[in-house]
């Protein structure tokens, strides 16, 4: 362990600058075997925005190999420090929890049960319902004879589910069909 | 809402033996180690508060913050009136020291060293004639390793060595100073307003030896609004002082963003304890979720008894923040 002036300040370039255990004498060997052993797990945190209202408070993510392992509220969120509502707390569920839809359900008019669908069936039986709807409601021009494309036989319901780039564009489509009634879960 | 992080801060929890304790019980192979350090740090933290008064007569004082909250307050300050201090430290955890069979043989030079009496003039202004023990701790403060090996060599002790008392020796006189800070609601006043923008220390400059995430405050009139906890704060082994940081940056290179620290654990049962490394300059930081903390240990002992983490880090390339014996293998 003799250390002279000049291989100290050899030893500070190579990024060694001070004794360790084992030049105090430790041996180390049974606590290297330990963490040697250890089952050891790894995160990336991720600064994300929970997507349940609009007040969009911060959470972290733990992300492992690319899948979600849980949530918490971000602390350095200037307007919650960290805290989140009975929802929020409740995000990673929306991801994990089995009782989330994973595919499309369709029950029939007047039938009892839910069938699966695919997804094109689903958006085409979507399309269709509006367009149907659109072109048999909707309302061209006002009393006084000026242009209104007023479409009031549908309401659109956002969830908070959707985010904020999510909302704006369903907001767009919304009225590009002409729908006037709009609100959102998070407000009602 | 300012006050929160001051009630969580953790410096009423479980005292150095409890702390070890707690760890041995938890993993009993690093109990060699622990118990062999186990007296000085317990010294140490007793000494904290027993030097109060021989810092007051030797009218070291902390500095008041500069104008910018920024900068370390120690930074390139003299440490004129440390001799004193350093010496009753000295006294008291020289013979602990001497317990370490390594350094038995560098005993009397330590002794000479360090427990040479202080001198009672004023001291000079120039520096040839400052005790070698205030210039000591300045270039400890400073990270100047040249004029440490320089003291090391003029007093016939190798640097390494005399590094290493110095550390242990250095550390309760500077938390002694770091406890004059002034609070405000229980706050440091570099913690007032947005969290520190460096991973240094605020009071000497020092790198984070331990981060710790802090606990949720309860607020019964406003239960959803604030105060979750988790809130990091960075804990300077050195000097004691604990100072908020944001959670997703890196004190070393200060990159900060998604992604950019990753956390590594025990799977299972943590117990909150967890490295916090960056993806960008793979430098790691040993940090405690107190959430998950049934007790607030104390967090010299807690750095220590993460020496595991410490080894399967090295195993992964990584640098610790902050190189000390425990963590360099």
């Amino acid at each position: 362990m003799k250390k002279t002036r000049r291989s100290f300040l050899k030893g500070l370039s190579a990024g060694v600058i001070c004794l360790s255990l084992g030049q105090l004498g430790f041996d180390l060997k049974e606590a290297q075997a330990f963490a040697g052993a250890i089952k050891i797990e790894g995160a990336k945190e991720v600064i994300s925005v929970c997507p349940f209202c609009s007040v969009c408070c911060q959470v972290i993510a733990y992300v492992r190999d690319g899948a979600l392992v849980s949530t918490e509220g971000d602390p350095d969120f200037p307007v919650s420090e960290g805290a989140l509502c009975a929802k929020g707390a409740a995000l990673f569920s929306m991801y994990s929890s089995h009782h989330r839809l994973q595919k499309p359900l369709y029950r029939a008019p007047y039938s009892d049960r839910w069938e699966e669908k695919d997804w094109d069936w689903t958006l085409n039986q979507i399309a269709r319902k509006v367009k149907n709807a659109r072109d048999k409601n909707i309302i061209l021009k006002d009393e006084k004879g000026r242009t209104v494309n007023r479409l009031e036989n549908i309401f659109m319901m956002g969830t908070s589910h959707a985010s904020n780039e999510e909302c704006a564009v369903i907001h767009q489509a919304m009225r590009g069909l002409g729908v006037v009634h709009m609100d959102h879960q998070a407000r009602v | 809402m300012g006050s929160s992080a001051a009630l969580a801060r953790p410096d009423t929890g479980r005292t150095v033996t409890q702390s070890i304790a707690d760890v041995i019980a938890r993993r009993p192979v690093l109990a060699p180690v622990l118990q062999a350090f186990e007296p000085l740090l317990a010294a140490q933290s007793e000494l904290v508060e027993e030097l109060a008064d021989v810092l007051f007569a030797a009218g070291l004082a902390l500095p008041k913050a500069q104008g910018d909250q920024e900068a370390p307050r120690l930074e390139g300050r003299a440490l004129i009136g440390a001799a004193a201090p350093l010496r009753s430290s000295a006294e008291r955890l020289l013979p602990l020291l001497e317990g370490l069979q390594a350094l038995q043989v560098h005993m009397p030079a330590l002794k000479a060293f360090f427990l040479r009496p202080v001198a009672m003039e004023a001291p000079a202004s120039e520096e040839a004639s400052r005790d070698s023990r205030e210039l000591l701790a300045e270039a400890i403060v400073a990270g100047n390793q040249e004029a440490l090996a320089r003291i090391a060599v003029d007093n016939k002790l190798e640097p390494l060595i005399l590094d290493f008392a110095a550390g242990f020796i250095l550390s309760p006189v500077l938390r002694a100073m770091t406890a004059q800070i002034e609070r405000i609601d229980g706050e440091a006043p570099w913690d007032a307003g947005e969290a520190r923008q460096q991973g240094r220390c605020p009071v000497c400059g020092a790198l984070p030896s331990i981060a710790f995430l802090d606990k949720p405050v309860v607020d019964e009139k406003n239960a959803f609004l604030a105060g979750g906890g988790g809130k990091k704060h960075l804990h300077c082994g050195l000097c004691g002082a604990d100072w908020k940081f944001r959670r997703g940056a890196c004190p070393s290179c200060g990159e900060e963003g998604t992604g950019v620290i990753e956390i590594l654990r025990e799977s299972g049962a943590s117990h909150g304890e967890r490295l916090d490394w960056c993806t960008k300059c793979k430098s790691y930081c040993p940090t405690l979720d107190l959430r998950e903390c049934e007790f607030t240990p104390n967090l010299e002992a807690a750095t220590l008894g993460m020496m595991h983490l410490d080894m399967v880090a090295a195993r992964k390339d990584l640098r610790p923040l902050k190189a000390a014996f425990w963590n360099i293998f």
